[in-house]
């Protein structure tokens, strides 16, 4: 037999729940904008009646007690999570490059501006000029202007592709690096505000919604794998740990944080102990306080994208003996080529450079005399793009320089004769084998098809990793949209259920002034007889 | 799956903003009507469009070429059709064939002054410039190539044309280092050979200098000397190492000894050969047939071929024409010279000599008919030369037509087919942002009450 103020109970537990839930409701309404908001729901259970008595069984029908609200939950697919982050960081990783790229094709591309190879045309044709007056100091100063012009472009291009290093190398630095702790310092902290929230008994969901979305961009940079960890608080509640991890290349995982500690990244310039070659180093700082250099580790990622452009040169990484970067020793094996950042363009310049001098300054010397055309502008070091210059010869000589001839001739003056311009002239049609200072073959063909091999070369990488790109983008899309499918505010479903809680509302509210008048009944009109 | 307005709008917008990417496109290509913009967006034409621009310039450049060579050549066919007509009619019956054995001696010295005359319109036709260059000049570029020396030999180059004997003197090249002797002391260095080798003292510049068996032989200490070094070591030391080996040096002005070229340009030792060192001649006669011989080449696009500095001839265009190779140069078996200047002169001195006899001045007028069908012939071989040209001009045109439709295939886009095209996106991107208010708008929110 219940007691007779319990439906009253039983009414009161209604109108609260159906409160509550209106609030959730107008909570997700609010929020049907808002960027990364999961919508809520209030977790609704029936009461049952009271428990079994120990000492007798009861003979009356038993009711259920009401309605509780246990608490507000996220609705949330946590596998989709794990699928959107990981095909971000290869989103992010395949941007950057592009980007990169997309600053050395500025330099690169001849399609529309005049670049290196048409310059090279303009000297072929200058030197075609020259045959007809061979010998005549001002004929030869029209090929003197355009070589001149010549190894400007190469200083230039040198130039150019410097800075865009050097700008790659401070985003790396200021923008990525700096972002990423900002973030797992951010993140961090969030979790420890989260994880006292739920021990204190309240879901701190909007925190939690902050969270993801700061792990979905720290997901951009490197590739994470989350772990939640339940721990006991005692008196049978649990609490959620969260713990972040570096899945590096080799499976090994590094703890980025792990509740409220963190690691911290760093970024470092050295040189390569294999190659000699400058690099740029990322490295980690991890909760013990040891800092070490995680190159190998980032597979992919925003982080990746930077090291690869910054760091590999393509066939110029070929041919060494490997060395081990911790322990030093030589591992016995030699390295291969990796892929084409913008060393491998910038040292694929100085090797034109310095081939186009030596086939050139060998072209005008004879056997008698060494009269180079081109030299390097630093005295001592070697030719390479940048410091490629007219040699202090040519350009303080006011008559003629050009070698026009290497025939013999019995009279004092045959400086009419054409064919050693002819020779310098085919040299320029002629195919050369582009070699890296270790052997490794870079390309077979002339001067101009060298150039316009490199800028081909960027093109077909460009589309290549374009294509990449397009493909995680839109599966990234997908994963997004199902995402949200799963966790975005309906604004149709929250207006029924708006409809819904209120009439369940007025539903509560009526049974209680239902019982109000059956109490009335039972307690005014019941028992007046006599009276 | 459910459905909701955020995942509705947040498509919508992706896709709305990928219609206006490609009209963004389209609309780009309808400005310049190129079908790239950057060898990214297609690297395979790109490459095609890089090798066909390279054709194209080096066909510009042959047709540059080739129409310097056309002037050149009719410059020089209307020069030499002159000397031509000269010829003739010094041949005709007003001058040449007038000289019979009884003449008047009147009747000579008219024709003699009509014959140095004649004589000084060759030299001025043959010294004949096109711009700034000599047309008759072969290799040889500072100054006009015909001049006379002393003697009134006409001289090509400083070279005499009928002995070859260089006016500079004896000359010798040894491995590269061309020393010149001195007109003077041509007598004692004529028939010499000379060798230059290394020696063992330390340090630069000339060890020893030593004449024996007719062979000057120039040590150099063991780093070798320059051309200055070389000159300064000749003019100063030859007299002494001729005197040592007894032989008279009377009359020889060492100071002359010249070392051409560069000063500080390396001096090279004697070559090898078979073991052997190569010992240079020393001469001052020079090879009249190379002389005449000498070749300008310019590259036409036929295929140039160069080995070892030399150029196969039939790979580039031969635009030199030696003066003496229409003239004449050397002695024909009997004595009488073959240039048509030094006949006339010839000719002319017997006539106005005292013993004048038509049996002296018959070979010099047989030589005269000899030289002058030569000279034919040689104009005939520029004729045959220009007709190349035109042939050869044709050829370039059509390529450069073939070459620039092509270049307009890989690099351009149909105009039509461009318009189009960005039609059909503005069609496309219209009606997406038409279609796009019917779906965000409504809700249930709308028709509740």
């Amino acid at each position: 037999m219940s007691s007779t103020f319990a439906g009253v109970y039983k009414a009161l537990s209604g109108i609260q729940t159906s409160q509550l839930q209106l609030q959730v409701t107008g909570q997700n309404m609010t929020n049907v904008s808002t960027n990364g908001y999961t919508r809520q729901r209030a977790d609704v259970y029936s009461v049952g009646s009271s428990g079994n008595n120990m000492r007798y069984a009861s003979t009356t029908a038993a009711v259920g007690a009401g309605v509780m609200a246990t608490g507000v939950s996220q609705l949330r697919d946590p596998y989709l999570d794990i699928r959107f982050r990981s095909e971000n960081a290869k989103v992010g990783d395949t941007t950057t490059q592009l980007s990169a790229m997309s600053d050395i094709e500025n330099v690169l591309d001849e399609v529309k501006t005049d670049g290196l190879e048409a310059q090279m045309k303009a000297l072929v044709s200058q030197l075609q000029n020259l045959c007809e007056d061979a010998g005549n100091g001002v004929s030869e100063s029209t090929v003197k202007t355009s070589a001149s012009i010549l190894v400007n472009m190469f200083n230039n291009y040198s130039e150019q592709l410097s800075s865009i290093r050097n700008q790659q190398k401070g985003y790396l630095k200021d923008n990525a690096v700096n972002k990423v702790n900002q973030l797992i310092g951010n993140i961090s902290h969030l979790s420890e505000e989260i994880r006292m929230s739920e021990i204190s008994g309240s879901s701190a969901l909007e925190l939690e919604d902050q969270r993801n979305s700061m792990l979905d961009e720290l997901s951009q940079y490197v590739n994470i794998e989350i772990q939640k960890n339940s721990v006991d608080i005692g008196s049978g509640r649990t609490v959620d740990e969260l713990s972040v991890y570096l899945v590096g290349a080799s499976g090994t995982k590094h703890t980025l944080i792990n509740n409220e500690e963190y690691a911290k990244f760093g970024f470092g310039m050295g040189t390569s102990a294999t190659t000699g070659k400058e690099c740029v180093n990322v490295t980690l700082t991890d909760l013990s306080g040891s800092t070490k250099t995680i190159n190998s580790e980032l597979s992919t990622g925003v982080f990746h994208g930077y090291l690869k452009i910054l760091n590999e040169n393509g066939e110029y990484d070929a041919g060494f003996a490997v060395i081990d970067p911790v322990s030093y020793n030589p591992t016995g094996e030699t390295s291969s080529a990796s892929g084409h950042g913008i060393g491998y363009y910038q040292l694929s310049l100085d090797t034109l450079a310095q081939k186009l001098a030596a086939v050139m300054n060998a072209a005008n010397s004879t056997n008698t005399e060494n009269k180079p055309l081109f030299a390097s502008s630093v005295a001592g070091e070697q030719i390479t793009a940048s410091n490629i210059a007219l040699s202090s010869q040519w350009e303080n000589s006011t008559g003629a320089y050009i070698t026009t001839t290497k025939q013999p001739s019995g009279v004092e003056d045959n400086s009419k004769a054409t064919d050693n311009i002819l020779a310098m002239i085919k040299e320029f049609s002629t195919d050369i084998d582009f070699q890296t200072e270790n052997g490794v073959s870079l390309f077979t063909g002339t001067f101009q098809e060298f150039v316009t091999n490199l800028s081909n070369t960027l093109g077909l990488e460009q589309g290549n990793i374009s294509s990449q790109n397009n493909t995680y983008s839109t599966t990234l899309a997908t994963i997004d949209k199902q995402r949200l499918s799963v966790s975005s505010v309906d604004i149709n479903e929250e207006g029924i259920n708006l409809i819904m809680y209120n009439q369940a509302m007025t539903a509560a509210c009526r049974f209680m002034t239902t019982l109000d008048e059956s109490l009335d009944n039972v307690i005014s009109k019941m028992g007046i007889v006599g009276r | 799956m459910r459905v909701t307005m955020p995942m509705i709008s947040k498509q919508y917008s992706k896709n709305l903003n990928s219609n206006l990417s490609s009209l963004n496109e389209a609309g780009n290509k309808t400005t310049n009507f190129r079908k790239f913009n950057k060898a990214s967006e297609d690297p395979f034409s790109a490459a095609k469009a890089y090798q066909l621009r390279r054709e194209y310039q080096q066909n510009q450049d042959y047709q540059s070429n080739l129409s310097l060579a056309q002037s050149m050549l009719e410059t020089a066919e209307s020069s030499v059709t002159t000397i031509n007509n000269i010829a003739q009619e010094v041949n005709s019956t007003d001058i040449l064939k007038a000289i019979t054995s009884t003449m008047a001696s009147n009747d000579k010295k008219i024709v003699s002054t009509k014959l140095r005359a004649t004589q000084e319109a060759i030299v001025s036709t043959m010294n004949t410039q096109l711009g700034s260059n000599y047309l008759f000049g072969g290799s040889g570029a500072a100054s006009a190539p015909f001049t006379l020396d002393a003697n009134g030999n006409l001289l090509y180059r400083g070279v005499n044309v009928n002995t070859g004997e260089n006016s500079a003197g004896a000359t010798s090249d040894v491995n590269g280092t061309k020393i010149c002797f001195g007109v003077a002391n041509t007598d004692l260095f004529n028939g010499y050979t000379i060798t230059i080798e290394q020696g063992l003292n330390l340090g630069r510049g000339i060890e020893s200098i030593n004449v024996s068996g007719g062979n000057i032989a120039i040590t150099l200490n063991a780093e070798g000397s320059n051309n200055g070094e070389l000159q300064t070591a000749l003019q100063n030391q030859l007299d002494n190492a001729f005197t040592a080996a007894g032989i008279g040096t009377a009359g020889m002005d060492f100071s002359k000894i010249t070392v051409s070229g560069n000063a500080s340009a390396t001096v090279k030792t004697s070559e090898f050969v078979s073991g052997n060192m190569v010992k240079s001649t020393i001469s001052n006669i020079v090879d009249l047939d190379a002389l005449a011989n000498e070749k300008i080449y310019v590259d036409l696009g036929l295929g140039l071929n160069v080995n070892n500095n030399n150029v196969q001839a039939q790979s580039a265009f031969n635009i030199s024409m030696p003066g003496i190779a229409y003239l004449g140069y050397g002695t024909n078996a009997d004595g009488t010279p073959k240039n048509i200047y030094s006949l006339l002169g010839k000719i002319a001195d017997q006539l106005e000599s005292g013993g004048f006899s038509m049996d002296n001045v018959k070979p010099y007028l047989n030589a005269f008919d000899d030289s002058q069908q030569q000279l034919l012939t040689k104009i005939t071989d520029i004729g045959a030369r220009t007709d190349t040209l035109e042939y050869t001009q044709k050829r370039l045109e059509n390529m450069e037509d073939s070459l620039l439709a092509k270049i307009d295939k890989v690099e351009y886009e149909n105009p039509v087919d461009a318009i189009m095209d960005y039609k059909m996106q503005q069609y496309t991107y219209t009606a997406a942002l038409q279609i796009g208010t019917n779906i965000l708008q409504p809700t249930f929110l709308d028709f509740m009450k």
